[in-house]
């Protein structure tokens, strides 16, 4: 049986806990739903690489990356693993090829890696990943091409910068029919 | 000898009391990467609101605390985390419900009185009953969808929702007489509060009508995709007079009002709503003559818009 002193104490650590989850709630690193920061900036490099800002916008700056990662955690929560891996794999091969990241590569270097991986010619030894070159590169395309050309409403195209690059009269500036005399 | 037990209870229960206080003004004033940012859906938000202009307002300035609607944030917020967490769903982007967005709205008013109550007396400030229950233009014309591209950019239904058309337009209403009171276009429609904005690269009033490296302080809300588009990224629309290109200013604040007050599918001129002023005044920022919230024109004088 607890006495008053000790009811009273245990009353102050145990109501005290409550504010636990304030003070001891780790912050979360970054933006992302499914990727780490390390996987993001990978995964930020090869969709450059598929669409490389020129003259416009490529897709790091219309935020492919976040719709890869909102797509991924959303829709296609099985494909979270086959990125996970892929990635893995692609910098475990440029670690030990060139000692180095893939994103921290030259430009033509990590164009030679990638057409080298759509032809699936990276060493077998080195890509341990659960899904082949062919088909990892195949995703990130299409998804790349997702992010980029479709509406900013599932987290890329921000800005509609592929819109603006394709000059197409978007929003559309039509006002009403104005009681059919236009 | 019994004894008596309750003021050990009173004095848990004050301590318990003490505690969930504590933590309420806790999680309400800490660094917000520790509170609301903690949440996925939130950092996202959280990050362009530490770029933009109100980086030095907090989150329950704008957005208020989870009891600041009695314990209707606090049953939203939990339903969320439960869903989240046992429902093997995901909130897939969190947004503020029409409802939620006007809250936020009233309590811009607390810091930008002047620009309220601009906003008060102009045009802009219609309820949807206004919009909707115009009697002489539903005479003319059947409200339809593309109507809430301007009016009720945050209305959360489409126009069916909204009203009833059955019949003859006399016989329209609105369906819900709470929603036909609530404001149509408000500050939100053409103002990001989270936009990558800080005032060192504002615009002032002095150069608003001409381009410069200097980020508005306007953006479009594109209803479609539910995101704000900044006004300097609007591309510019050719007008036309007859067969000819008339000058049609570039300025951001123009090309806003452009969205709505628009033209013609042939960009005609003074055809639909649009308002491109004409003669001596071609080229003009409507801020040159319009106030920005008030819509008023002192240096305004006819026959500017006259075609």
């Amino acid at each position: 049986m607890l006495d008053r002193r000790q009811f009273i104490k245990q009353s102050v650590a145990w109501s005290g806990c409550l504010l636990l989850p304030s003070c001891l709630h780790a912050p979360r690193k970054g933006l992302y739903r499914v990727f780490t920061e390390e996987e993001a900036g990978c995964l930020i490099a090869l969709c450059e690489q598929v669409i490389p800002a020129d003259d416009t916008p490529g897709a790091t700056e219309a935020g492919v990356v976040f719709y890869i990662d909102t797509t991924v955690s959303h829709y296609f929560p099985l494909t979270t693993g086959m990125y996970k891996s892929g990635i893995a794999s692609l910098q475990t091969y440029c670690r030990s090829e060139y000692g180095n990241l893939f994103e921290t590569l030259e430009p033509s270097r990590q164009t030679e890696i990638m057409k080298a991986m759509e032809a699936g010619e990276l060493p077998s030894d080195a890509w341990s990943a659960d899904v082949s070159q062919q088909s990892f590169m195949s995703m990130l395309v299409q998804h790349t091409m997702q992010g980029f050309y479709g509406p900013p409403r599932h987290g890329g195209n921000r800005h509609y910068v592929s819109y603006r690059m394709l000059k197409l009269d978007f929003p559309l500036v039509a006002g009403q029919n104005r009681y059919g005399n236009g | 000898m019994k004894k008596n037990k309750k003021p050990v209870f009173f004095i848990a229960a004050a301590l318990i009391m003490l505690a969930l206080l504590g933590g309420y003004t806790t999680w309400n004033y800490a660094d917000p990467v520790n509170t609301c940012a903690g949440c996925h859906e939130v950092s996202p938000s959280h990050a362009t609101w530490l770029q933009s202009a109100h980086a030095g307002v907090r989150c329950i300035d704008c957005h208020g605390t989870a009891l600041s609607s009695g314990l209707h944030s606090l049953k939203e917020k939990s339903a969320m985390v439960i869903t989240h967490l046992f429902d093997d769903r995901r909130n897939m982007d969190i947004r503020l419900t029409e409802e939620q967005m006007l809250d936020v709205v009233f309590r811009c008013a607390v810091c930008h009185r002047a620009e309220h109550a601009g906003w008060q007396e102009s045009g802009h400030a219609l309820t949807y009953r206004e919009v909707f229950m115009d009697a002489e233009h539903n005479a003319a014309e059947k409200p339809y969808a593309d109507c809430l591209r301007c009016h009720g950019m945050f209305y959360e239904g489409d126009v069916h929702t909204l009203m009833s058309l059955e019949g003859e337009p006399g016989e329209w209403h609105m369906k819900d007489e709470k929603q036909a009171e609530r404001p149509a276009i408000t500050c939100l429609s053409c103002h990001e509060i989270h936009s990558p904005n800080p005032v060192s690269h504002r615009k002032t009033p002095a150069d608003s009508s001409s381009l410069s490296d200097k980020a508005p302080y306007t953006a479009l809300y594109v209803r479609a995709d539910r995101i704000h588009l900044r006004t300097d990224l609007l591309t510019p629309v050719t007008m036309m007079q007859g067969d000819s290109v008339i000058p049609a200013s570039v300025d951001p604040a123009t090309l806003l009002c452009l969205q709505c007050h628009a033209p013609n599918s042939s960009h005609k001129a003074g055809s639909s709503d649009d308002r491109t002023p004409l003669g001596i005044h071609a080229g003009k920022s409507c801020l040159d003559c319009h106030s920005a919230h008030s819509m008023r024109t002192p240096r305004m004088h006819p026959p500017v818009h006259t075609h």
